[in-house]
């Protein structure tokens, strides 16, 4: 990332379009992202969470990417953004860990957030580390494949 | 304040995880992330010496992450359901806290020396990543020394080493074969670190459950089934590789070499300190003394790999021509001093292996910060570049040479201490041959020294361009190291000390 | 043999790994050998989670547990079917109370908690015979599941849960793997191992001569 633009046009890269992938992709996207939140919001009901969620959107993103070029891709999810984001779903992690200790319960003992509702504090405390997590997969595989395309 | 003493367990890796994941958002530039990083380091290194002044006065801290501590979980179907420990636990003992002081000074005193040398050896628009992985790895270390559970232990072991590898490659900016370094570390580094997996997956099976004190109890139980044998044997492979024992040592000095040097002596102070506290932790509280050393002889084994250790790293150190290279194989040699104290597995032994840990991580690190300084200065640190610097940096010269003085062993350093207690370790155990080695590799290590003391005292510099002595910055941390190693050789306080019982602990014996 | 079927195929997968992973000169086959490595540790944690005739460890909530317990309990011989239903009318009293609590959004009633189970069990118990109440506290617990008329223990979850961690652990790794090659490649040029050694024999070379 550190070193200039390439000069010449490197298809692919700076552009694709193919028609019927373009099509294609356009039907498999929002359904890609729509499973992915669904497999977010999921996780603690059934299998699922933030780690396979998390794959999931980055996938959406990949797939965009490689039909239509990664600088477009990058156009829409500016390199600035997941440098912050990926760092950031740790943060919600943590945070949420220290907020349960600031209750006066152990490093991430959902109970505290909630004491009336143990149940309810569960979920919330799961929901948000989940959350977390997912933000960060989604935006660490985005830039690995960022990173590994602008070679 | 009071109020947090019963969560500094999981204080002192959630302190570093969030400075580490922090570190990033600060922006590019030399300065913001490390000072975040600074601040994070010594607000760690607080926080680790009151909670070994704590277990020191009260005894053992267990603390459980998440909602449940004890519990009971529904056994299978017809069997009875089961009562233990369910959630992640995290326990200090005196052990822990030494390691655990041990790796958060360390790791202070690094990295304010880190600003300079690591701004000259890594491109600039990537140091505030490099100070996020600095932390991150330090979480790793902490984290594998203060969980009391088997699989955490694993994962933990993983986040340190990926982020080491990742330190290291980052050296190619200096030299490119970092790079080929990092990548081959990785493959033994991963290796190692499976057969780590595959021992805790057999010891699982046998036992039910990954807390390492519920595993000792029950391995006590069923020490005669071959899944527990089986186990041993594959732990003890993934640890060995993990702290770079004879065989399987030959990642370490290229790794060392030519990763940046402040990653070199962060590595050689700490990380395979920690995997010989892991050692420590599988063979003596989760397998056992009687099971490790007794039913199944581990303890030849070791000895005989660690003797040749010693003997082959420092054979090997003397004919090396970078100095980096020198301090790398004379590491290899110093980890078969500590697993040989533990192979001995009597009192003296031990205490010896343990006060070793501490000073060759404050020994070996100054070294590698002194060389730092001349690679900061001179750009190289070859052994011919040694000629004559005690003219031109003439403090950074007193630090190699105290340095050398304190691998060496000589009386008044740590080295003298914890050398007289693993001599002593072996004639008690009956085995004077390992004396014997003991004392050659002492010999060698002096012939090592050597070739870094002559030519500083009596070489003659090279003519041309002045060399001005290194900024304060990088030597105070340097001084401050050796300082430490100078105060362990001449307190008399060990008998009575944290090292002292916390070898009686390992041993079950009293004070 | 064919129970340990698992066991050799971990085996093998890992032997197989270890192998690319040392003979290999391709930098990217030895990384692909060292995950079919870790996949054969994986196969292993997983086959230690199998429990015989186990389903997956999926919840069910309890309206749902009691309802599948108090039909598996109709099917079983000697059962009074009077009992039953007016046990299953007593825990629907428990579970969907007609009270009027729906206006207080917050203090609706938690069908998990141990306490509302246990009310449930009691009511039931008061309709049924002792041996009869006894199974269906034994049914309704929620490590249990019943799949068509066959009560079934869930599997062990614990070395699923270990494995995703070990997995995404991987994943990384191949990562950290994949990202250092692609540095390497840059400045060496090559990615075979054995030309890498030579190149790197170079740079020693050209080390010494620059200090000669």
């Amino acid at each position: 990332m550190s070193q200039p633009p390439p000069q010449e046009h490197r298809p692919g890269f700076d552009d694709a379009d193919n028609v019927v992938l373009t099509k294609l992709a356009a039907l498999l996207i929002p359904f890609i992202l729509i499973y992915g939140f669904y497999v977010q919001v999921h996780g603690d009901f059934g299998p699922g969470g933030g780690f396979q969620a998390g794959v999931i959107l980055a996938s959406a993103y990949i797939l965009y990417a490689l039909v239509h070029g990664v600088r477009r891709a990058q156009r829409l999810l500016p390199r600035k953004i997941t440098d912050v984001t990926a760092p950031l779903g740790v943060v919600i992690y943590a945070g949420v860990g220290v907020v349960t200790l600031l209750q006066g319960g152990h490093l991430l003992d959902y109970d505290v957030l909630d004491p009336q509702h143990t149940q309810h504090a569960q979920e919330w405390g799961m929901f948000l580390v989940e959350a977390g997590v997912g933000l960060t997969v989604a935006s660490v595989m985005a830039t690995i494949f960022n990173e590994i395309a602008e070679q | 304040m009071s109020g947090l003493l019963p969560h500094l367990p999981a204080l002192i890796v959630v302190t570093p995880l969030l400075g580490g994941v922090l570190a990033p958002l600060c922006g590019k530039g030399p300065t913001k992330a490390w000072a975040l990083a600074t601040a994070v380091t010594w607000v760690t290194f607080a926080l680790t010496c009151w909670l070994a002044v704590s277990v020191y006065d009260q005894g053992t801290a267990q603390y459980f992450v998440g909602t449940w501590g004890v519990g009971s979980a529904p056994g299978p179907l017809g069997a009875k359901d089961w009562t233990g420990i369910v959630g992640i636990e995290l326990r200090v003992d005196r052990l822990n806290a030494l390691v655990l002081c041990l790796v958060a000074g360390m790791t202070a005193v690094i990295t304010p020396y880190a600003r300079l040398s690591v701004a000259k050896e890594i491109p600039h628009d990537r140091l505030h990543f490099f100070y996020a992985v600095w932390l991150l790895c330090l979480t790793g270390l902490l984290g594998i020394t203060v969980t009391g559970d088997a699989f955490n232990l694993y994962v933990l072991i993983e986040i340190s080493s990926l982020t080491t590898y990742i330190l290291v490659a980052l050296g190619k900016s200096r030299d490119k074969r970092a790079l080929t370094a990092a990548i081959r570390y990785l493959f033994m580094g991963t290796v190692g670190a499976s057969f780590l997996l595959l021992g805790i997956g057999y010891l699982f099976m046998c036992t039910g459950t990954l807390n390492m004190a519920e595993m000792a109890t029950r391995v006590a139980e069923l020490r005669d089934q071959r899944g527990i044998h089986t186990a041993f044997a594959f732990v003890l492979a993934g640890l060995s590789l993990k702290m770079a024992l004879f065989p399987v040592h030959q990642w370490l000095p290229k790794a060392y070499a030519y990763s940046p040097t402040a990653v070199s002596a962060f590595l050689a102070s700490t990380a395979t300190k920690v995997a010989i506290y892991g050692a420590f932790r599988f063979l003596f509280t989760v397998f056992g003394t009687e099971f490790s050393f007794g039913v199944l002889d581990a303890n030849s084994l070791l000895i005989a790999c660690s003797c040749i250790a010693i003997l082959y790293g420092s054979l090997v150190a003397i004919r090396q021509s970078d100095l980096k290279r020198l301090l790398a194989y004379s590491s290899v040699a110093q980890v078969g001093y500590m697993v040989l104290g533990m192979a001995l597995a009597n009192r003296e032994a031990l205490t010896g292996t343990l006060v070793h840990m501490v000073n060759h991580a404050l020994v070996k690190g100054a070294m590698f910060l002194a060389v730092g300084c001349m690679i900061y200065r001179l750009g190289s640190a070859k052994v011919s570049d040694l000629n004559g610097l005690g003219k031109r940096m003439p403090l950074t010269t007193v630090c190699l040479i105290v340095g050398c003085l304190g691998l060496v062993g000589v009386p008044l350093t740590g080295g003298f201490v914890s050398k007289w207690y693993l001599v002593q370790g072996a004639l008690r155990a009956g085995l004077w041959p390992v004396a014997v080695v003991l004392l050659v590799g002492s010999l060698l290590a002096v012939l090592y020294a050597m070739r870094i003391v002559e030519p500083l005292v009596f070489g003659k510099a090279p003519e041309g361009e002045e060399v001005r002595e290194a900024p304060p910055s990088m030597l105070l941390p340097t001084a401050a190291l050796l300082v430490g190693s100078l105060v362990l050789g001449v307190s008399g306080s060990l008998k009575t000390g944290l090292i002292w019982t916390a070898t009686g602990d390992l041993l079950g014996v009293g004070q | 043999m064919l129970g340990s079927i698992n066991y050799l195929i971990y085996v093998l997968l890992m032997m197989i790994g270890l192998y690319a992973a040392i003979a290999k000169h391709n930098l990217i086959k030895k990384v692909i050998g060292l995950s079919l490595f870790q996949t054969g540790i994986f196969i292993f944690y997983i086959s230690l989670g199998v429990v015989e005739q186990g389903v997956a460890p999926i919840s069910v909530d309890a309206p749902t547990r009691f309802a599948n317990a108090f039909d598996h309990l109709a099917a079983r011989d000697g059962a009074d079917p009077e009992a039953l239903a007016r046990a299953r009318e007593a825990v629907e009293e428990v579970l969907h109370p007609h009270a009027d609590h729906a206006d207080h959004g917050d203090s609706h009633l938690d069908v998990e908690a141990p306490e509302t189970v246990a009310h449930a069990l009691e009511a039931a118990g008061r309709e049924l015979p002792a041996d009869q109440a006894a199974a269906l506290t034994e049914l309704t617990r929620r490590d249990r599941l019943i799949v068509d008329g066959v009560v079934r223990p869930y599997t062990n979850p614990l070395p699923h849960v270990l494995i995703l961690t070990a997995i995404v652990v991987s994943v990384s790794t191949l990562a950290v793997a994949l990202a250092i090659i692609v540095w390497i490649r840059r400045e060496f040029g090559t990615i075979e191992d054995d030309e890498l050694t030579e190149l790197e024999l170079e740079v020693n070379n050209d080390a010494k001569g620059g200090e000669a």
